[in-house]
């Protein structure tokens, strides 16, 4: 749905994306990269709000911006948090959508099925400064989802949203991909990515660093291999680990005290076959066993933190 | 991407045609926010205070010619009492050229400039509209201001005299309907060209309507002073001199009554007519130039 080859992108010396080749299906993505990486650029290029320099954009294999039919499929929730603060969600989600050309009744209704989705019926009626910032960020995701787009992309989606409002914005997010949209979820907020979905885009310095499965781009990180945290139910680490550096995959064991020691190793699926299989051969009960580096914060760390 | 974990396919959008004008939403948006705010209304009173006024002084027009007692010398004294229909429809657009730029001020000061200060051409943009078409809401939403409270209340002023009294006496009088049109047009032209102009610049409604007020004053005290110390051309920085030119010129108002008196605020006039509509129509192509400009900035990134 949205493809971009070779695109580059410069604000006066300053290269904002560079050489960027990506093709995003159905589905959530998420689109990740510290501040001033160039996630915003990246999506606006995907709203046809800005032209690339160098390569193209397509959307929904038409060039945003140039073929305004484009934004039909489209549907932008920006970062920015100032409205129209004098009108009530309401109007503004019905007035937004009617710039999709259609009536004013049937905007009306699009507007009332949104706010519904994401949960604001109660509130859609209140003006945009007497409500809280997660309310207004379901009010911008109801604005862009209301014209029911292809292609939706969330700028920040989840800032300023109470622990509720995330939990039910997440599912929204999630819902809204497995519909068959293609959904972009630009955002800093790791674990919450990871809820919404395990495909990832991560930008550095304006350079793609990786795309795919988070947990399959992990397994390729080599040289850097899966810490996993284990306690057993006797005091015989010493002789757990021993045994666990046999397999070929483990590469190093660390004894902390009696019950507890701290393997690595290069393949975290075969650890976790087979260390439990070691223990039930030595008569170990599992207590514990853990990986703090197959999450999505492991892999950005790996992957934008170290040159 | 190469994981496709998620490739569950794709809805296409129900591409039936809409063909709805996508600049009416626009103004219509503009238009509901201004609406909102009290200010607004004071300032639409006040422009319908200075259609009461004219109002008033063409019925009194009309009812005078209609019971002319036909005594010698009544209709002289009628006419210099209560002057002619152009004088009122001259006075009428001069005033409200006033009222409205005050309203206008207040009212769509913020059409562009809101815009900018919400980020709101983030989301117009990411809707299948053209710069023209924003544009041209702006325009209509702007436009509708001076519509309302000058164009279309002179010609109802018009249709007041050209109706109230008998086909013979009021024939003259329907020659006078295209210039009022043209010189309402005008005013309406200046006002809505200038004030989104200064919107498009500005990023607060406040300084924008204060900035609109400041600049239609400005103009005036220059389009005064200069030709009062002998640099005619300086007339027609004045919007106000030119557009009394222009209805001068187009409704060929005659000699001012002791009413239009009360009313005037002044009788300098531009030496050309034609040069004051080409100034009034230049400032206002000045305004609309901003505003185009704006949007290729703003877009274009």
């Amino acid at each position: 749905m949205i493809r971009a080859t070779g695109v580059s992108k410069m604000f006066g010396l300053v290269r904002a994306l560079n050489e960027i080749d990506l093709e995003l299906g159905p589905g959530v993505t998420g689109l990740l990269g510290p501040n001033g990486s160039g996630k915003s650029t990246l999506l606006k290029l995907f709203a046809g709000q800005l032209r690339p320099d160098t390569g193209e954009v397509r959307l929904a294999g038409m060039d945003p911006f140039a073929q305004t039919a484009a934004m039909r499929r489209l549907g932008l929730c920006p970062e920015q948090d100032r409205f129209y603060e004098d009108l009530s969600g309401q109007v503004f989600v019905t007035a937004l959508t009617r710039l999709h050309g259609f009536s004013a009744a049937e905007a009306q209704r699009r507007a009332f099925a949104a706010i519904d989705r994401v949960g604001m019926s109660r509130d859609a009626g209140k003006r945009m400064r007497e409500m809280s910032r997660g309310m207004r960020q379901r009010i911008k995701i109801a604005q862009a989802i209301a014209h029911d787009p292809e292609v939706v992309l969330l700028d920040e989606p989840l800032n300023g949203a109470d622990p509720v409002a995330r939990a039910d914005l997440i599912r929204l997010v999630a819902s809204l991909g497995a519909e068959g949209r293609c959904v972009v979820v630009s955002s800093h907020v790791l674990h919450e990515v990871e809820a919404m979905t395990h495909r990832v885009v991560l930008i550095r310095f304006g350079r793609l660093r990786a795309q795919g499965d988070f947990l399959r781009l992990r397994e390729l990180i080599e040289d850097r291999p899966y810490r996993i945290g284990i306690e057993v139910d006797a005091p015989r680490a010493r002789a757990f680990a021993a045994a666990l550096l046999e397999l070929a995959h483990v590469r190093t064991a660390e004894v902390n005290d009696d019950t507890t020691l701290e393997i690595t190793t290069t393949q975290l699926d075969a650890a976790c076959q087979e260390v439990p299989e070691v223990a039930r051969r030595l008569g170990l009960g599992l207590i514990r066993f853990t990986s703090p580096d197959a999450d999505l914060e492991s892999l950005y760390r790996y992957l934008m933190h170290d040159d | 991407m190469k994981d496709r974990i998620f490739a569950v396919g794709y809805r296409r959008l129900d591409d039936s045609p809409r063909h709805r004008f996508a600049p009416w939403p626009i103004a219509r948006t503009a238009l509901q926010l201004a609406w909102r705010r009290r200010a607004t209304k004071v300032a639409l009173l006040f422009c319908f205070g200075t259609l009461m006024v004219h109002g008033v002084w063409m019925i009194s027009q009309v009812l005078l010619r209609e019971f002319d007692p036909g005594v010698a010398g009544s209709t002289e004294m009628a006419q210099s009492t209560f002057g002619t229909a152009q004088e009122v429809l001259s006075s009428f657009v001069q005033a409200q050229f006033f009222s409205t730029a005050v309203a206008m001020a207040i009212i769509t000061a913020g059409f562009v400039a809101d815009d900018r200060h919400a980020g709101a051409f983030d989301l117009y943009f990411a809707r299948p509209l053209t710069k023209m078409d924003y544009a041209l809401g702006k325009c209509l939403g702007a436009g509708a201001v001076p519509a309302a409270t000058i164009v279309l209340p002179a010609m109802l002023l018009w249709f007041v005299a050209v109706g109230g009294i008998d086909a013979e006496r009021g024939q003259n009088l329907w020659r006078l309907g295209l210039p009022t049109l043209a010189t309402s047009l005008a005013a309406s032209t200046w006002l809505t060209g200038v004030v989104l102009g200064l919107s498009s610049l500005g990023e607060k409604s406040r300084t924008v309507g204060a900035t609109f007020i400041a600049v239609l004053f400005g103009l005036m005290a220059f389009g005064e002073a200069l030709p009062a110390a002998g640099h005619d051309w300086g007339g027609y920085l004045s919007p106000m001199r030119d557009l009394r030119t222009v209805a001068h010129g187009l409704l060929d108002v005659g000699s001012t009554s002791v009413s239009g008196a009360l009313l005037s605020r002044g009788e300098a006039l531009n030496e050309s007519g034609l040069a004051s509509f080409l100034a009034l129509t230049l400032q206002s192509a000045l305004g609309f130039g901003a505003l185009s400009w704006r949007l290729h900035r703003e877009v274009v990134g």
